[in-house]
């Protein structure tokens, strides 16, 4: 059994909540993007530009970035316990869990602060 | 990928000029087309465990027809995802 130091603590019922409500945010934000691209075939720099300085659209893509920073944390962190364990990997299981976490926290903080810089630099 | 693909659209007119470029090279878009088939799969997967979470569908037959379901869908989506692409 993997012990709960990595997780956010606490029972997993706030993780559970976390995944459901980044996931209804997420699948909104990106199947409302896909319309919006699918419904302008002839998109011009001017027109895709001034989508993402709306205020409303820029809060829309803070929302959508944080949710994906939580879900894939959630998610990783659901795969890495299940199967990155000393149950299936013999003794060095938690190095690799722990190596494996590390990574994934780096790699969605890269997003993050890249995201950030993307929406907030215009 | 994505994020890339974002921030240089929308840096500038050039920027911008230059994505349009690289969505036309065949091999930009058959990554991009792998990539959208991954987030497709994943969305279409992660409506079926909402729908599950409302307890629908959550016996043996039940779980079996929403795996098929998800599985038609998204190959169904994929195709057109491709369609759009090129």
């Amino acid at each position: 059994m993997v012990k709960n130091v990595t997780s956010f603590g606490r029972s997993g019922v706030s993780e559970w909540v976390v995944q459901r409500v980044s996931a209804v945010i997420l699948g909104l934000y990106f199947v409302g993007l896909l319309a919006y691209m699918l419904l302008s075939p002839e998109l011009s720099y001017t027109e895709w530009k001034a989508l993402f300085s709306t205020t409303w659209m820029r809060v829309a893509s803070i929302a959508a970035l944080l949710a994906l920073c939580a879900h894939a944390w959630i998610g990783m962190w659901t795969v890495a316990t299940d199967y990155l364990t000393e149950g299936l990997l013999g003794p060095k299981g938690t190095v690799i869990r722990f190596l494996f976490q590390a990574a994934c926290v780096l790699l969605i903080f890269v997003y993050l602060v890249w995201g950030v810089q993307i929406l907030w630099g215009l | 990928m994505l994020l890339w693909l974002l921030s240089s659209s929308l840096e500038s007119e050039s920027g911008f000029a230059d994505v349009q470029n690289w969505l036309a090279a065949p091999l930009v878009k058959v990554v991009v087309w792998g990539i959208l088939a991954g987030l497709l799969y994943h969305l279409i997967a992660g409506v079926k465990h909402l729908v599950m979470d409302m307890g629908i569908g959550e016996t043996l037959d039940g779980a079996k027809t929403g795996a098929k379901l998800v599985v038609v869908i998204s190959v169904i989506a994929i195709v057109l995802a491709g369609v759009w692409l090129w």
